[in-house]
């Protein structure tokens, strides 16, 4: 009885957790973990120093792309 | 299991030990052996069994047999006894730290991203066109030249460039060859790059050219993109997943929403534009594109490309597996045994191997597996499944295409992939003309091809050269059969056009920003002012430059009384190999100076071959006799004529048609004879190179310093048992005891 009453709910939680996986991918090749990914290695390297806002990072983020193309392939 | 130590004796160690030879398992053999039993068959179903059909599926088989194959021996084979990577050491992205573009980026998420970065639109077409000579050739080639030669070049490149910090492919011809051999490289890029941007912006315009649902629905992309671009510069910055969304529902609105504007007199009127005015309004649009700043079009764009790339992937995929098509294309055509195929002339050696270039060996990613995603890389071990595995992602996508292809009726693709100086463009020039091929079983009635293009919403379908239509239909048909019926033909027809043309407007872009910075770059070697790329004056005359130098290759293609992409088609195939046998020099160059000398075959029978390839099929460009076939035999055939005072050869009627003929066999016999002498240089260079590491008895390295990596991942997408429990420790480790690198 418990077996099946507890199914669902893990069955719910397994599909939860796969969400948050596709998630978390999407996230990472679309670059939105980007500014994540800054504000960790500021904290770690840099702890004394205040990172920039998001919105300030992402404005400096596009200046630099500006100035390094990246090649797209054919 | 003995650990491997670092310096740090509080962490746990970086790299998992190699144990010496472990015992297969009963289990592990017998799934090995159903793999390579299940790639038999498969290869055998294609290759051997002549039935009436072959079923699409066996093409799947093949292809992910094969790769699994090779991926576990071939690749690791590599690892091993080439590459000898060392996860003991820090990778640009753990000594390089910065946040920014040194980021240590989980493997999953590089590979997808990486995956994003080569994938495009170039293994969509050349299998597409291949099809003409039967299925069996383009098969064999893309699965076979990807496990032997594409894969192996993207995984050399990238692991040598991650090695010298994310060098690019540039750079690391000057560091192994020197100043001449690197500008020699640089300048054949440079030229590559203007003809594979003319050629991809050629294809779009064939496949918008008299198109209105196609032309709004694409146009409708920039409104799209300078929306993203706001909402993430004003109302959400860095929202990129909710605004790709959004940007999604949009463009899907923009899709349906074209046919409904195709269908009203006033869009007609607005909307059906012929191929030159499209090509103008690209060359137009490249330019402003590529000033503007990247977060106006470029990286809203690309956001969506990435979306739509991998969605529409999957998609196909599954379709292909759920509604597996009969293909009716014979093994090989009547056209594989001559040179006069009607969609791209030529024989099969050695026009094959660079009609598709991308999906088998694609010079190009060696430009992108150098420089970003090697800046990604958490550990070394992981280059073999970001460089290698990504590639045959990409060959799989190559196969994907193929079937897309073959499974449309064989008189239908002949009258879409002729020219129209065969066709006239007309339903009824197209039957005859298919007629007059006398293939057998293969003929099409007018009243079929205009059933065709009224069913995907197109005015016709006849001379809709370039590969990316032909795709379009077959994806169309496939997915239709799968979700929403002959209905929904249209919808997915205009789906896949978008797709391509959202890739290759991106790559137009890119590309063209790459080819100013190298400009700007070579032209500050002479005026030093150039080197600034922040003046502005500066960007914009090599911008303007380099838009005119892919502009006028683009407008010769559309104008080009012989039918364009069938005549400049095999310069972009041998302009991408020709990239891929420089990279591959490089890479054997330095392969030889780590005094891997048992194991240079791996790099040498690539490059041979994709040297012999390349340098016949431009000698058969410049020299050939058959004014089909070689540019310089058709430019004086033309010119002979206008002198003799002739008003039409063939099919080409009038002095200006033949004027333009002779104009643009000058022009593309000239780049042929440019392309093939800088990469006998850089070949030349290569094999001097190798053998003076032969005369020498130490290793010669332009590599980055060592650094010890504190830090662990695992190397394939699921870890061993010994890389859990190694990670296990890694989780266990406080937070504060993590090694902090820094780059800066």
């Amino acid at each position: 009885m418990s077996a099946s009453e507890g199914r669902p709910a893990a069955a719910g939680a397994l599909l939860a957790r796969a969400w948050d996986g596709v998630v978390w991918w999407a996230k990472g090749v679309t670059g939105e973990s980007k500014y994540a990914a800054y504000v960790a290695h500021e904290r770690r390297a840099h702890p004394d120093r205040e990172p920039m806002s998001e919105r300030e990072f992402w404005r400096d983020e596009y200046r630099r792309q500006d100035a390094n193309p990246e090649g797209r392939c054919c | 299991m003995a650990d491997v130590a670092t310096s740090k004796p509080e962490l746990p160690p970086a790299a998992v030990e190699e144990t010496a030879t472990k015992k297969w398992t009963p289990l592990k053999i017998a799934v090995w052996a159903a793999i390579a039993l299940l790639g038999g068959v498969a290869w055998t179903m294609l290759a051997l069994v002549r039935g009436e059909t072959v079923n699409a599926i066996w093409f799947v088989f093949a292809a992910v047999a094969t790769y699994l194959i090779f991926y576990r021996f071939y690749s690791k084979y590599i690892e091993r006894k080439i590459v000898r990577p060392d996860d003991t050491r820090a990778t640009p992205a753990e000594y390089k730290a910065n946040g920014r573009d040194y980021v240590a980026t989980d493997r999953r998420v590089l590979f997808g991203h990486h995956f994003a970065a080569i994938a495009g639109a170039g293994p969509l077409v050349g299998p597409v066109l291949a099809a003409q000579m039967g299925y069996l050739p383009g098969t064999i080639w893309i699965i076979v030249g990807v496990v032997l030669a594409g894969a192996v070049q993207d995984y050399l490149v990238m692991f040598f460039s991650m090695r010298r910090g994310g060098r690019s492919l540039g750079q690391m011809a000057k560091d192994e060859f020197g100043r001449i051999g690197g500008a020699a490289a640089i300048i054949a890029t440079l030229l590559i790059m203007v003809i594979i941007t003319a050629i991809l912006a050629l294809v779009v315009v064939n496949a918008l050219g008299e198109s209105p649902w196609g032309v709004f629905s694409v146009a409708m992309t920039i409104p799209i993109a300078l929306f993203m671009g706001a909402y993430l510069r004003w109302i959400r910055p860095g929202k990129v997943l909710e605004i790709s969304i959004i940007g999604f529902v949009l463009l899907m609105a923009a899709i349906v929403g074209g046919g409904m504007v195709a269908e009203t007199s006033w869009g007609q009127e607005l909307f059906t534009l012929d191929r030159v005015t499209i090509a103008w309004g690209i060359v137009i649009y490249g330019f402003i594109a590529a000033v503007l700043p990247v977060w106006i079009l470029l990286t809203p764009r690309d956001y969506l490309s990435t979306f739509m790339k991998i969605g529409v992937i999957v998609a196909l995929a599954l379709a292909i597996i759920v509604v597996r098509p009969e293909i009716t294309v014979p093994a090989f055509t009547e056209f594989a045994s001559g040179d006069s195929g009607p969609v791209w002339p030529g024989s099969l050696f050695p026009f094959l191997f660079v009609t598709i270039a991308c999906g088998a060996l694609s010079g190009f990613h060696a430009l992108i597996s150098s420089g970003t995603t090697p800046k990604m890389v958490e550990k070394e071990k992981q280059v073999r499944l970001l460089g290698y595995g990504g590639m045959l992602m990409e060959s799989f996508v190559a196969v994907m295409a193929l079937v897309a292809a073959i499974s449309i009726d064989q008189g239908i693709y002949y009258a879409m992939n002729s020219s129209a100086a065969n066709t006239q463009g007309t339903i009824e020039g197209a039957a005859a003309f298919v007629q007059s091929l006398g293939l057998t079983g293969v003929n099409v009635t007018p009243e079929q091809l205009a059933q065709t293009a009224a069913a995907v919403g197109e005015e016709s379908v006849v001379s809709r050269t370039g590969g990316a239509p032909t795709l379009a239909l077959g994806l169309a048909q496939i997915m239709q059969q799968w979700i929403g019926g002959p209905g929904m033909m249209a919808f997915w027809y205009h789906f896949a056009i978008m797709f391509e043309a959202l890739f290759i407007l991106t790559a137009v872009d890119a590309g063209t920003r790459v080819a100013r910075f190298m400009l700007q770059d070579s032209l500050g070697n002479i005026f030093p002012k150039f080197k600034d790329t922040s003046w502005t004056l500066g960007a914009w005359i090599c911008t303007a430059i380099m838009v005119a130098a892919w502009g006028a290759v683009l407008i010769m293609g559309v104008t080009d009384p012989l039918g364009g992409i069938n005549t400049l088609f095999p310069l972009f195939g041998i302009a991408n190999q020709l990239l891929a046998a420089i990279a591959l020099a490089i890479v054997l160059a330095i392969v030889a100076k780590r005094r891997t000398f048992k194991q240079l075959w791996v790099v040498a029978l690539p490059l041979a071959f994709i040297s012999v390839v390349t340098v016949t099929a431009s000698a058969f460009k410049v020299f050939s006799p058959v004014p089909a076939v070689g540019y310089w035999a058709n430019h004086v055939r033309f010119r002979d004529a206008l002198a003799a005072g002739e008003t039409s050869v063939g099919t080409t009627e009038g002095v200006a048609a033949l004027e333009a003929v002779v104009r643009n066999t000058f022009i593309q016999g000239s780049l042929s004879i440019i392309f093939v002498v800088l990469t006998l240089i850089v070949i030349g260079f290569s094999v001097a190179n190798v053998i003076k590491a032969f005369r020498i008895d130490h290793v010669v390295d332009q590599e980055d310093e060592r650094h010890e990596s504190a830090m662990f991942a695992p190397a394939g997408f699921i870890p061993t048992p010994e890389e859990r429990e190694l990670q296990k420790r890694w989780d266990a480790v406080p937070d504060e005891h993590k090694h902090v690198a820094t780059g800066h």
